[in-house]
Formats: structure tokens, sequence, C-alpha cells
């Protein structure tokens, strides 16, 4: 299905011409120098190739001729594209200098062998050059090669626009092809023909894989292989159709916001038709920002404009208010997801999903939904990432909120499937964040968010939905809720009473306890809290005593131990009767008893 | 019909490997005919007939999870199997503790799955007696009799089956499988007979049913 969809992907790109993908026989590379060549053969001169982006200079991609480069210590020369060891004999490794001559010679070799079907001025030009050169010359130009001469080069004639390899003929690039020959029933497109031994081009942008690409499919070792087959004979596949896949997976890789790292996948997305907002908000859930590349300087942006529509996309989202523009007659654009981890020099899935965009941006509505709770603050959407970092240690001080050391990298791809298939969240989440809390008492916003959504979720995928406030719930009967209620009462007060003298709060010191044995620990703060009040003005004194009588109203027995999903329960209490602050007219500062009286 | 049989098997986790994801195993959305077939074969076989698998109908959601295991790169040699044979001893294991031969290999599986295979035997050698081959068949399912544990894709996940009498109500798919699927192509088999070639099919899903073509057409 993967291999399937990628090369449906690639038609549709092909079909639209809005990118220029490379054809079979062709492949995409970096180029970073052009040698000027005059009519005649004689050098012009060295062209820096390599454009601007951000602070650095990066080659510029190119479509050229053939496959790219095998590793090996093997003679690979290219047509009419190269590297400068290979079009020159020059290397800035002087002890190379015998292997640069080498690969010089069977570089000039090839490019003569083709000079007679090749019949244009520009490839005599070229061939011409070639003859000409020698690495004596090459090393007379060792700055301005050395500075340049970073990746691959290509050849132009003086005053002409396009390159050699531009221009030359294309017969040339079919005998370079391989002929591959065992003919097999291709699995992705099930017509017979030949199929490919390798897979290549290699697939780059996985991040923590290797540099020079890893594989998809590749059988490259003894314990892999089936039925006597060898490679790629395992599982045969077409050359188009490994070409296809190859290139359309290696272009969702360079775009930079339609990948996303989660934990240790890469993770891509694409539609079978355009839709950006669905794609921006995508990206936004899982924690990558629209950005753009801001001309001037360069430097990739974050596009205000799509940052508010994509905020506004999941407010919707979460709401149900999105109007689906469904047209009749069209079919629902369907979304394809796909999380690649790397293994060395392998690559393996860790997420596919295919879904349709109606579908998905329900699902995407129910998990905000399931995270919505109210806070003071104008808060970001909270992305997945930042949920998975929220089971690390917090840190007041230091570059990230949390330590991202702790956090388990399968947490955040675990989290993306259940957000994206609508199954229930990890096991681990609720207990991780739960422990968490408990060990550094950090009661933040994306914690809690995070509790209330497993509890939440994993209620209604048992059959028995259970609701849990989005803001202070004053009717809640829940006896973990109301006990966090109760804490988040008696550290007020404490705070109210002895506020500028204290060292540690009763948060401090009782939190984890009294959120696991309430029976222990409570009664215990009752009686400190009896000091407190006394401290404090009628006013204040009256209006903490009726908020206790008020939440211990109902029967009431403070529970001797409070499970996993209780103690969640206690959290959001605490949390979301700290954050209440009701409306102005309803109180008066003398009340309240707030700190700064 | 009269050498046509019905079982219903399930388990808790199943890989059909997709032969490109062989190495880090992407399983497919729902069972081939090849493992449905190895299902069958598990409970009853005998040289003389074939296993001819019509239909598989999905009966569980497809829901995938995704879990990473070690294993080894190396195949025990051929010639090291010869010698033990010959000595009487040998040690022929490989550890995957071994760094040398360690590899650690994720697999995309699917978890909680069921499903029912429709299929009849043809006989190829013997006396034509379908009915002996059938009884046979049914009374080891009925009991729940098997050479080996029949299991879903791969060897360790094990599967449970019951066989669905002639008159006996099926289950029905779960509902989010209503509708039509395209699953692209599917491994019908192996030829073993033409140097082991692999055979596709193009599997559609109606309602949670695949209908399976013969092998002939899958070629084509």
């Amino acid at each position: 299905m993967i291999l399937q969809r990628l090369v449906e992907h690639y038609d549709r790109l092909e079909a639209s011409g809005a990118v220029k993908l490379a054809q079979p026989g062709f492949s995409q590379q970096k180029i970073s120098f052009c040698i000027v060549l005059e009519p005649d053969g004689q050098l012009n001169s060295f062209e820096d190739m390599r454009r601007q982006e951000g602070k650095t200079l990066q080659p510029r991609t190119m479509i050229v001729p053939g496959q790219g480069k095998p590793s090996g210590s093997g003679m690979n020369p290219c047509f009419l594209w190269d590297n400068a060891e290979y079009l020159l004999g020059w290397s800035d490794d002087p002890a190379r200098s015998e292997r640069s001559e080498r690969a010089f010679n069977a570089s000039h070799a090839m490019h003569l062998a083709f000079e007679s079907q090749i019949d244009t001025p520009a490839y005599a030009a070229v061939c011409a050059f070639l003859r000409g050169w020698s690495q004596q010359k090459a090393a007379e130009s060792r700055e301005r090669l050395g500075e340049i001469a970073t990746h691959f080069g290509v050849f132009r004639i003086a005053g002409e626009q396009r390159y050699v390899h531009e221009s030359a003929a294309a017969p040339a690039a079919a005998q370079l092809a391989e002929a591959e020959a065992a003919t097999a029933m291709c699995l992705v497109t099930g017509k017979v023909g030949s199929s490919a031994r390798l897979h290549e081009p290699k697939i780059k942008g996985v991040a923590d894989a290797q540099t020079g690409g890893a594989l998809l499919v590749s059988f490259n070792a003894t314990a892999f292989t089936s039925y006597g087959k060898d490679q790629s004979f395992n599982a045969p596949v077409g050359t188009v159709a490994v070409f296809k896949y190859a290139n359309a997976l290696n272009h969702l890789l360079s775009l930079r916001d339609r990948r996303i790292g989660l934990g240790d996948a890469t993770v891509v997305f694409w539609a079978d038709h355009a839709q950006p907002e669905l794609e921006d908000g995508f990206g936004m859930l899982f924690g990558s920002t629209p950005a753009e590349t801001n001309e001037a300087t360069g430097t990739p942006q974050e596009d205000e404009t799509r940052v508010r529509e994509a905020r506004l996309l999941l407010t919707q989202l979460r709401d149900g208010t999105r109007n689906a523009q469904v047209k009749s007659d069209d079919e629902p654009t369907k979304f394809y997801i796909l999380g690649l981890s790397p293994n060395a020099s392998r690559l393996s899935v860790r997420l596919w999903i295919e879904a349709e965009a109606p579908e998905l941006e329900r699902r995407l509505g129910e998990h905000l939904r399931d995270l919505a709770l109210k806070t003071n603050f104008d808060e970001r959407p909270l992305s997945i990432r930042m949920l998975a970092n929220a089971t690390g240690r917090y840190q007041s001080s230091g570059k990230t909120k949390f330590d991202i050391k702790g956090v388990s990298p399968q947490l955040v791809g675990e989290l993306a499937r259940s957000v994206l298939t609508g199954v229930a969240y990890p096991q681990s989440f609720l207990a991780t964040m739960v422990r968490r809390i408990r060990s550094d008492s950090y009661i933040g916003y994306e914690r809690v968010s995070a509790i209330k959504a497993c509890l939440v979720r994993n209620s209604r995928l048992r059959g028995a939905p259970q609701e849990v406030s989005v803001d202070l719930d004053d009717q809640q009967t829940d006896v973990a809720y109301r006990c966090g209620r109760l804490f988040a009462l008696l550290e007020k007060a404490q705070l109210a009473a002895l506020g500028k003298e204290l060292n540690s709060t009763i948060k401090d010191r009782f939190f984890a306890a009294a959120s696991a044995t309430p029976a222990l620990i409570f009664p215990r703060l009752f009686r400190v809290n009896t000091h407190h009040l006394a401290k404090l003005k009628q006013g204040s004194r009256s209006f903490y005593t009726n908020a206790f009588g008020e939440l211990m109203g109902e029967p009431f027995a403070f529970p001797r131990q409070l499970s996993l999903e209780q103690q969640g329960r206690f959290f959001i209490g605490y949390f979301q009767e700290r954050q209440y602050r009701p409306a102005a007219e309803a109180y008066s500062p003398e009340e309240t008893g707030d700190i700064d009286e | 019909m009269a050498r046509g049989v019905r079982l219903h098997c399930w388990g808790d986790w199943a890989l059909f490997t997709r032969p490109e994801m062989k190495v880090e195993r992407v399983s497919y959305d729902a069972m081939t005919p090849s493992a449905a077939r190895g299902v069958l074969e598990a409970v009853y076989w005998k040289p003389e007939i074939r296993w001819v698998v019509e239909r598989i109908t999905v009966l569980q959601p497809i829901r995938f999870t995704s879990i990473r295991r070690n294993e080894v790169k190396d195949k025990i040699s051929q010639a090291s199997v010869a010698k033990a044979m010959k000595a009487g001893t040998g040690d022929l294991g490989i550890a995957a503790s071994d760094l040398d031969t360690r590899q650690q290999r994720a697999a995309l599986l699917l978890r909680e799955v069921g499903y029912v295979i429709d299929a009849h035997f043809d006989i190829l050698s013997g006396p034509e007696n379908a009915a002996k081959h059938l009884d046979q068949f049914n009374r080891r399912a009925r009991r729940g009799a098997c050479f080996t544990r029949p299991y879903l894709g791969c060897r360790e996940f094990a599967a449970h089956f019951a066989l669905l009498e002639p008159d006996s109500v099926a289950p029905v798919p779960h509902e989010s499988l209503r509708g039509e699927r395209d699953l692209g192509w599917m491994l019908h088999d192996i030829d073993f007979a033409h140097d082991k070639q692999a055979h596709f099919f193009r599997a559609h899903m109606r309602d949670g049913v695949i209908a399976i073509p013969n092998l002939a057409e899958a070629t084509a």
C-alpha cells in the first residue's frame, strides 16, 4: 500500500506539473559548481552555483542524467556531471591524487567514447576541454576549486543559458541505464516487467539515518532472503515503480513543512488533493509551525497568516464548527501519513495511516476536545510534541521547559497513532504523567490536559463515558476531584495567612502524599488550617469556612488510597481550583484573602 | 459445496508480512490467501489434497501497532547442518546476543484479529474420496486437533480456530468494515512449481469480505 500510494503521488505531481521531479533515467543531485567553457573548448571560468539559504551557502538541486553515485571504491564516472575528482582530476586531499588521476581518466574515456554519437557543438567543446585538461592545470585553480567544488559540477558553454547535460541528446541517458534481467510481476503496479535488484535512489531526509541515504526496501543480509532469491528479487518491484516511489518519498522528505520529527521517527504526510489549511493544521498539531522563507534575509520565519489560519482550524475542529467543503461530485480527499524510523542503513515503517479528510478531521476534533481545558493564559494549541515532552522532568531554568532526556522516544509516535486513529492513548501515558507530577510537583497546563484527555478517552472507549469539565465544576461529586479542590483551598489559605514567611508550602511537602493517601494527610492539614484561618480577617475566614463546608457538604469520607485515575482527577481538581477566578463583581478582594493583603 | 469448509480463526496478534517490507516488517491489512492456506494445512493436510482459499472475511477492525525485536542476520548454513547430522551432535544455534549478528528489526503488525476462511480442496492424487478428506478435516477442526499450531502470518503469533458448521451462522464483520475498500496488490501465493515466483492479485474488501481469485487468474 505504501509504495503504491507513493507511486500514485509521483504520478499526481508529474501530471500537475507544479513540482519538477526527475524522470526515469535521471536523478536530482546537488550541484555546487559549474565549468564554463568557450565554444572551442578552452576554459572560461569556474562558476559558483550555490545559493544563499539562511546563513550558509547551499548547493542547488538539479536534474541530471543517470543515477546517483554508488558507494564503493570502483570507478563510476557520471555523464556530464560529477564531482571535481572525476571531471577535473582535482581533490583537496593530496593523498588522493593518484586516485583522482584514475578517476579523471575514466571520466575522460567515457565522455570521449560517446563523442561520435552525440554530434553537437556543445558536446564537442566538452570533449575538446577534457582532451586538453590535466591535473596540473587543476592544481593552478586550487583556491577557487577548494571553495566551490564541495558537491557536484556540471558544464556550460559561455554565452548559452542551458547546461550541456540539458541539451545533450537523451539516447546517451538510455544507454547508461542498466538492463535488469529478471522479469516478474511487480507488486506495486501488477504489471509483469523487469524488476529492480537494488532500490535506488536512496531515501534521504530521515533524521538519524545514514547521511548517504537509507533504503525502505532492502535485503542486506542472508537472514532476510527467502526461497533462494537474492537481494530485491525477494520482493519484485518494477524498475519504474521503484524510481517513482523513491523520488516521491525523497521529494516529500525535502519539504520542510510536510515533514515532522516525532520522537525517533520522521513523519511525512500528503493528500491526494491539495488541502493546505488541513495540512498546516496537521503540522501544527504535531509541533511544527508553518514557516516560509523570508525572501530578504533567507531565514525561515513563521508565516503569521498561516499560523493564524491553522490555529483557527484547530479551534473549529475542536468546537465542531468547521464547515466541511464537500462538493457533491468530488470524492473526499484522502490523507496519507507515513512515519519512518531509522535503523542504520534501513528504514522501518513506524506509522502508516490512510484516512479520508472528514474522518481525519473528526479524529483531530475528538482529540482536541478530549484535551480541552480552560486556563487563564492564552496558550498555544497543545501539540503532540509538547504533550510528550511534558512527561519529562520540569526544569525551571534551561533551554526547554521539560528535560527531553526523560521522554520515551516511542511515546510521541504512539501518541500520534492514537490521535490519528482514534484508539486509546498509550497505556503508559497516564501513568507516566501522574508519576511525573508526583515526583516534581509541577502541575502545568500541558500535564493536566494530558491527564484529562486520558481519563475522558479511556472511559469513553470502555463504554462508560465520564465527563471531566473544561472549567471548574462546582457540582462534581467525585471524591478525588473534591480532594484536589480542597487541597488547593488549603494551600490558598496558608499562603494568605503566612505568605511571605514561608519556606515551603503544604504543596511542597504534602502534595504527593495527599494525592495518594488522602485519609492520612488531610486531617493533619485541617488541623494546621485552623491556625491559618485564625490569622485571617473575618471576611476571608468565613469565605474559607464556607468553601470547605460546601465542598464537604455531601457525605464525605477521605479515601484511604486513590487509584491512578483518581489521582489524575485529584490533579485536575487542584489545577482547576487554582485557575478559578470568579468574575470581578462576584466578590470583593477582602474575601479571597489574596497574598498581597 | 461438497468440499467446502468454513473455519473461524482469531488471535491477539497477526503479521502477514508484505514481501517488500520483509526486513522491517509491515503487515498487510488483512489475511493473505497463503496464510489462510497455512492455517488450514496446520489442521489437516495430506499430499493428496491441495487447499484452495475462496474467500476471507475480516471480522475485526483493522488496527496496527509497532514493536521492535532483536533478531539475527545470519542463516545457519546447510553445510553445518549436514555436518551435525553426520556427527550426531553439534551446536547449530546463533545467539542474538552476539554483537556481530544481532539486528534489531521493527514490525508494524495487526492487533486483535479475527477471520473466517472459506475454502475447498482439490484432490491431486489417490482415490477420488472427497468425503473422507472432508470428514477428517471436520472432525479434527471440531476437536481442535492440528499437526502444528496454526499461526497468523508469523509462527510466534498463534491462532485459535473453530469450525463453522454448514448450518451455523457465521460471525458478522465489524461495522467499521462496511463499504468497499481497495487493499491494493496482495500476495496470492508462491508458485513453487515454477521457480518460486510470487503471484499477486488485486484485493477488494466489500463489507469485510475479500474474494480470492484462482492462482491462474492472479497472474494475468
